[in-house]
């Protein structure tokens, strides 16, 4: 049950930001052509640019936690013994998933505030919160597969960086 | 941590700090009136207030910076009707064209009395901002490729406004092709050709160097570039008797004060700018009208826009500015 | 406070957690220390105001563009049009990679698409000619600071952004210092063929066959003067340049090579958005800490304290490299950029330096930091995609390092080199 949703999960979140990315091309080269021959600016473009780049980047951050894709530093933990490797890994995967979980939090009443706070974007007057809320959504799912890594590491062999992948077989 | 620390003077109790945010550059009215405050207020409490101004950037830009004063992170701002249209968009009025008067006496009259501007004033308390004060930074002013003299003139211009629908509906009404371009691409797009103009007090223009970019600058004085100090409700209702007083005198003497403080820098701007290859347009009783003409359909399309509130507003200001254009013949 | 941050990030990163957690953390315990009562909220609005601007847009598109490209053919063809070009002269298979490098630095903004577009191939070939992975590798991974250097170049993008210098003005500025780079490169490949007397150049081209490479490799080779042309011209923004610039990679492999197909693209387009995903999450936390350290009014403390009152124009300039080479060995240098260059910036502009001079030795610096160890990510991209021990790649390093400085101290005493440029562009 909970593997199927996290399967689900996993296939709209690649779903979401590989579209984004396309369909920002769309929008920008659209506009580009529409300047250029009809002489006239899609004053949408810039804010539809920059709500793709919110999902990109946040339903991106989850995406890149369950792939262990992040950037970081491994060069003095490679040093370390095995054991002392996977006790660090843990407590980093058990760590970030406190932060982003608090992050979460943080993000959450934000949204509540700029809800009431009622702000828009000046040209599709789209609500600010709901650019906020998937923020929160993204930092939220980012939390959840640190936890599994964190679980990971302490159920199995090995040291997990992702819920996908195993430290030293990238891709 | 060192006692020079920015960090500590915050949270110390004998001590009360202000963090005073505005939109513009060191070298702005909006620093000349926020150092102004900085100076009297600190003076007058003795040293037990004071005042640290963050010019624009180092905080964020305007609509950041007035949700951090909503938020409470921020005591009181600078903030600027076009800048804040999302948040208060009742607050568009100050945007159109040739509702205020090109008498800037007249204008500083209906700023500091209007009662239509008090009731906007609680629109903006509705969203937990306080305003102290309502002033002016000059005349909005084109500059452009093209000579304008009569709203014919803008047919097909790509004129740069700020990112308010109620300035493309402007624009819209002259024919013109108005693109809301972010203010930091002003410059390099206009290098480029991708737009042709732009609007904003000379003194913006001359720090921008649009002079450099454009052929003329034309008087128009088709709109005041009006703004308003705002403060966080909670830490103003938060101040001594004593303090809030200071504070409050200091913004009434500054909103006179400020008159000087814009025609000293927009006179000085004119100067530099016209020391440029630049031709100069000065707009006649007669073509203002024309374009008075031209865009009055857009004060309906506000009211339409901002709803009820807003067109009371608009029509007792109305009232008061041609009350004082009387009054000042 | 200061101390506070640097110690939270820098234990942070070297116990291993990924890069964005120092940089959220930093941020979130000096607020919860030093500004208990300032609403957390100001943070998340800063992350998401950092990602907001539009030039920042050109970022994912340069991405998308190179790896459609890196997808495609458009690096191998570079490379025969290259090596029937130089691969005939000693020391000719190294020479072609470092040109090669250069060359789809001009089609790619980014140095880890470079390493893999470029570098993957050319170490195969090179290891056919007797170079061991421990000469081959390093060359890449520094050859590959070119792409940063040649237009288009992320680094320049977010520098425009912060600092709001022409983009475009950047990007041509590049160029000069790119090429000074480039034959400091070709002139070491050729010592060092000939020190470990490598039989490596190829057979002579006919010029035939060499026209035959250069048709090939004309469309790609078009693609810099699609972009600088169109930028410079006032055709599109650098935004738009970069959007253009994913249609003109569609065109090329999809629609006349056909070496992409179409429903490829979508894996593309996942891989391109996780690699921008990752870079961006950083350059809001950037934003949000920046945030901090200016609530603060420590950014004041730190520009006193490093400059001092008036200093000269070389001694910032001096200090300002490196500073941005010291923290780039360590955190992501586009973060870096983001963080530190409105820092410096009016310290540079009170001395009197030009903003797309500082732009171009900032952006130098960003591109040797991220192949310095301890943390420069090209290392870690290098190992990835090479699977060779970090240490080997480190150790071929250092010749690279040195010719990288003394660039760097060449356009440090002589900024002008870098202004050349004004000499070819229209002025109005
Ligand atoms: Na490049
Ligand atoms: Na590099």
């Amino acid at each position: 049950m909970i593997r199927a949703l996290d399967n689900m999960f996993e296939k709209v979140e690649r779903w979401s930001i590989s579209s984004a990315i396309i369909l920002m091309a769309l929008v920008l080269i659209g506009n580009v052509i529409s300047r250029l021959v009809f002489n006239v600016t899609w004053t949408f473009a810039e804010e539809v640019g920059q709500m793709l780049i919110i999902i990109i980047t946040f339903i991106g951050l989850s995406h890149v936690a369950r792939r262990g894709r992040h950037i970081r530093m491994s060069a003095i933990m490679e040093l370390l013994p095995y054991k002392v490797q996977k006790v660090m890994m843990a407590c980093i995967t058990i760590l970030t998933s406190v932060l982003l979980f608090f992050l979460t939090y943080v993000s959450g009443s934000y949204t509540v505030t700029m809800f009431d706070l009622d702000r828009v974007t000046p040209a599709l007057r789209i609500p600010l919160y709901i650019m906020i809320a998937v923020m929160t959504f993204g930092f939220f799912m980012a939390g959840i597969q640190y936890l599994r890594t964190f679980i990971r590491n302490l159920k199995y062999e090995g040291i997990h960086e992702g819920t996908e992948s195993i430290e030293g077989e990238n891709e | 941590d060192s006692s020079n620390d920015g960090a500590t003077t915050k949270n110390s109790d004998d001590v009360k700090t202000i963090t005073f945010v505005h939109e513009e550059s060191p070298d702005s009215v909006q620093n000349d009136y926020a150092e102004a405050f900085k100076e009297m207020v600190e003076d007058r409490t003795n040293g037990e207030v004071v005042v640290e101004v963050y010019p624009v950037g180092q905080l964020g830009d305007a609509p950041e910076q007035a949700e951090q004063l909503q938020m409470g992170g921020v005591d009181l701002a600078i903030a600027s009707p076009g800048n804040t249209g999302t948040i208060v968009p009742e607050n568009q009025l100050f945007l159109l064209h040739h509702l205020f008067s090109d008498d800037m006496e007249v204008n500083q009259e209906v700023l500091k009395n209007s009662e239509a501007l008090d009731e906007l004033a609680l629109l903006y308390e509705e969203n937990n901002m306080k305003v102290l004060s309502f002033w002016s930074q000059g005349f909005q002013q084109w500059t452009s490729d093209e000579e304008i003299r009569r709203p014919e003139d803008f047919e097909g211009l790509r004129i740069r406004t700020m990112p308010s629908p109620l300035l493309t509906d402007t624009y819209n009404a002259y024919d013109a092709n108005p693109s809301p371009l972010p203010y930091e691409e002003v410059y390099s797009s206009l290098q480029l050709n991708m737009i042709d103009g732009q609007e904003n007090p000379y003194f913006a223009v001359e720090e921008m160097n649009f002079q450099e970019v454009q052929n003329y600058v034309i008087e128009s004085e088709h709109a005041i570039y009006a703004t308003a100090t705002v403060a966080n409700p909670e830490f103003y209702e938060g101040l001594s008797d004593e303090v809030r007083t200071v504070v409050d005198e200091t913004i009434k003497e500054l909103q006179g004060l400020s008159v000087e403080m814009q025609e000293e820098r927009n006179e000085e701007a004119l100067e530099t700018i016209l020391e440029s290859d630049i031709e100069f347009v000065e707009l006649d009783d007669e073509e203002k009208a024309a374009f008075e003409q031209a865009s009055e359909p857009v004060i309906e399309e506000y009211k339409e826009q901002v709803g009820s509130d807003g067109a009371e507003i608009i029509e007792q200001l109305q009232e008061e500015i041609a009350e004082a254009e009387e009054k000042y013949k | 406070m200061i101390w506070l941050i640097l110690g939270i990030i820098f234990t942070l990163l070297l116990i291993g957690f990924p890069m964005k957690v120092p940089l959220i953390a930093a941020g979130l315990i000096s607020m919860l220390m030093y500004f208990p009562d300032t609403d957390l909220g100001i943070l998340i609005q800063q992350y998401f105001a950092g990602i907001q601007a539009f030039v920042l847009l050109a970022v994912p598109m340069f991405i998308f563009a190179a790896d459609i490209m890196s997808s495609g053919n458009t690096s191998r063809r570079l490379l025969d049009f290259v090596s029937s070009m130089i691969g005939h002269v000693r020391g000719g298979y190294a020479m072609t990679t470092s040109v090669a490098c250069a060359l789809f630095g001009s089609v790619s903004g980014s140095t880890q698409a470079t390493i893999a577009a470029a570098g993957k191939p050319m170490r195969e070939r090179m290891a056919e000619k007797g170079y061991k992975d421990s000469q081959s590798i390093p060359l890449i991974v520094n050859a590959s600071d070119l792409a940063l250097m040649v237009p288009p170049s992320i680094a320049m993008i977010i520098y425009g952004v912060v600092t709001g210098t022409s983009v475009g003005e950047l990007f041509v500025a590049g160029i000069t210092p790119a090429l000074i780079i480039l034959a400091m490169f070709l002139i070491y490949n050729y010592l060092e063929a000939r020190k470990y007397n490598l039989v490596d150049q190829g057979r002579r081209e006919s010029w035939r066959e060499a026209g035959r490479y250069l048709r090939k490799a004309a469309l790609p080779l078009g693609f810099p003067v699609l972009i600088i042309g169109g930028i410079y011209s006032g055709l599109f923004s650098p935004t738009e340049a970069a959007a253009v610039s994913v249609g003109y990679a569609f065109l090329i492999e999809v629609v006349i090579f056909k070496s992409v197909k179409i429903s490829e693209i979508p894996k593309i387009a996942e891989s391109t958005a996780i690699v921008t995903a990752a870079v961006f999450i950083l350059v809001a936390a950037g934003q949000g800490l920046s945030w901090v350290l200016s609530y603060a009014q420590i950014p004041e403390q730190i520009t006193d304290t490093i400059f001092g009152s008036d200093p000269s124009q070389l001694y910032v300039l001096f200090m300002i490299a490196v500073l941005f080479f010291v923290v780039c060995m360590f955190i992501d240098p586009l973060v870096v950029i983001f963080v530190l260059t409105p820092i410096i910036e009016p310290v540079a502009m009170d001395a009197g330096i030009d903003p797309v001079a500082l732009g171009i030795i900032v952006t130098l610096q960003a591109a040797i930091g991220s192949a310095t160890p301890p943390f420069g990510v090209d290392i870690f991209t290098a190992i990835a995609i090479f699977r060779r021990p970090y240490l080997e790649i480190v150790k071929g390093s250092l010749p690279y390092f040195l010719i990288l400085g003394i660039a760097s101290a060449l356009l440090i005493l002589f900024p002008n080199i870098i202004l050349v440029y004004e000499f070819f562009v229209p002025t109005e």
